[in-house]
């Protein structure tokens, strides 16, 4: 089965408590013979997955990263389905730190 | 013969700064030129902490002509672990006076402007804008928006670090961007308002005093924003934006994303016509979600009587009980560990939370006990209190107003305050 593997920093790391997770994609679906996930509904899987914890209030505030490149606020762009992943991407989530 | 027409080019620096900088002059791609143009520069470090202290260490070092410095705070003997300008004989004093202080040992011919006052949104432009480039060393959002908001009015990069516990970021926004085209969007690189349009809540940004801080994680990243300065200034950066994230703790401990280019609607640095909101007379503190909440003041607030305790009484209950007594302390497992009081039991806020009836039951069965439950500063141990007095009938259950801080300070003063 495709995975794809999540970094967490900072808040998302204290939230969950790891670093990096391998995440499988939810199974082929009829109108796709391939597994894939759009971006924006990555969230809502990751919270499922941990219950009873912040991550998602972080995801909220948070941005993402695939294959260390930044992408658009999956709310701010037209298409919010335009990024899917296909399997063997690294994700991050991105949460602003703020101390010194 | 004069010795000056023995030497070409003609000394553009003086003859002591040859053997002081040669080290960084013999590098390709630095030289001379790069040592001019570091002498030339003027940097403004905002915050004299755990960033900026080594952040100016490493600028003065490197002999960045002039260095503007600011901060409101004053030293405190709490912040020697990671702010390693300042010593144990400046404690009190302002930070930016310390700092300079440290930099006129290190590097007599720095110009140092020390400026004491907070940086707002009616100085922020007026501060700013003598210098080449703006360095982030602050430590709350609502100051990490007005630099960036300041810096893109003012065409400047910034060099924005943040760091908590074992982690930091390194980002340089509004960064001018190399073989730029026609294209507006394409001569600076984002703003931390393209990259972070909405700020956390104040609850989800904690500061290093609630969640802790490594000194040499602050020193990483604050010797990273000096590199990156130097970097800018000399022209060897290779001007593509990126944040890199730091974790001490993680295999491998850096990595690094590109960002993406600017917003069009990004209410500060987005296109003409396409911009969304404004940020004209922001109140940024509101727009963070309001004042940082002052834990101590809060801890020592008595409300209800009934359900609060002094330290001073908390002893007599102590040392002259009518009834069992049962020290309930809620701070999380490591602080336990760091201090606590004697026969105290540890049940951490965040497991009783989660289920309080759970513990409330413990305590049913020894109905003859008055609870008194304790945490650091008495916030925790009112939340507790409220969440088992729903599903208790112990008739005594109290918490220590001001937390063990008010024990150490009240009762004992041989209690640990960290």
């Amino acid at each position: 089965m495709p995975t794809i593997t999540v970094l967490y920093f900072a808040a998302a790391s204290t939230a969950t408590g790891l670093t990096t997770e391998e995440l499988p994609l939810p199974a082929p679906s009829e109108s796709d013979n391939a597994s894939c996930l759009p971006l924006s509904a990555l969230a809502d899987l990751l919270a499922a997955r941990h219950p009873g914890t912040k991550l998602r209030e972080v995801l909220a505030q948070s941005q993402w990263a695939v294959d260390e490149e930044m992408v658009d606020d999956p709310a701010q762009v037209d298409d919010p389905a335009q990024v899917v992943l296909r399997g063997g991407e690294e994700v991050a989530v991105i949460c602003p730190v703020s101390g010194g | 013969m004069s010795t000056s027409s023995s030497v070409e080019p003609q000394p553009q620096l003086p003859l002591a700064d040859y053997r002081r900088y040669g080290r960084q002059m013999i590098l390709d791609g630095f030289g001379l030129e790069g040592q001019i143009e570091l002498q030339k520069a003027s940097v403004v470090v905002v915050g004299a902490g755990g960033l900026g202290c080594p952040a100016l260490q490493y600028l003065a070092a490197a002999g960045v002509g002039t260095l503007g410095i600011i901060d409101h705070d004053h030293v405190e003997i709490s912040n020697l672990q990671r702010q390693v300008l300042h010593t144990e004989s400046r404690v009190g004093m302002p930070k930016v006076l310390s700092a300079a202080e440290a930099i006129k040992q290190m590097n007599s011919r720095v110009r140092v402007n020390p400026v004491t006052t907070a940086l707002n949104s009616t100085n922020a432009l007026e501060l700013l804008a003598p210098y080449d480039l703006i360095l982030d060393c602050t430590d709350n959002l609502p100051t990490r928006y007005l630099l960036s908001d300041t810096a893109v009015k003012l065409g400047k990069p910034l060099v924005s670090g943040a760091a908590q516990q074992f982690e930091g970021q390194l980002c340089t926004y509004n960064l001018p961007l190399k073989n730029s085209s026609q294209d507006q969007l394409q001569e600076r690189g984002p703003c931390f308002r393209c990259l972070f349009p909405k700020p956390p809540a104040p609850e989800m940004a904690g500061s290093c005093e609630e969640l802790g801080i490594l000194g040499a994680v602050t020193g990483v990243i604050g010797n990273l924003q000096a590199l990156e300065a130097i970097k800018i200034l000399t022209g060897l950066h290779d001007g593509k934006p990126s944040l890199l994230m730091f974790s001490a703790l993680s295999a491998p401990p850096f990595r690094s994303v590109k960002l993406r280019p600017r917003r069009a609607s990004c209410p500060a640095c987005g296109v003409e016509g396409e911009k969304i909101g404004k940020i004209e007379e922001t109140d940024y503190v509101a727009f963070c979600g309001g004042e940082r909440p002052d834990w101590v003041s809060r801890g020592l607030v008595v409300e209800d009587p009934q359900k609060r305790i002094h330290a001073k009484e908390l002893k007599n209950a102590l040392e002259n009980p009518q009834r069992m007594v049962k020290i309930l302390d809620v701070r999380p497992r490591t602080e336990f560990g760091i201090c606590h009081l004697p026969g105290s039991t540890n049940i951490p806020i965040k497991e009783l939370l989660t289920n309080p009836r759970q513990f409330a039951e413990g305590l049913q069965r020894e109905e003859e006990t008055d609870v008194y439950v304790v945490c650091r500063l008495g916030n925790d141990s009112q939340l507790a209190v409220d969440a088992l007095r729903e599903v208790s009938k112990t008739v005594v259950l109290k918490d220590l107003v001001g937390g063990l801080r008010a024990w150490s300070k009240e009762v004992d003063s041989n209690f640990p305050i960290y």
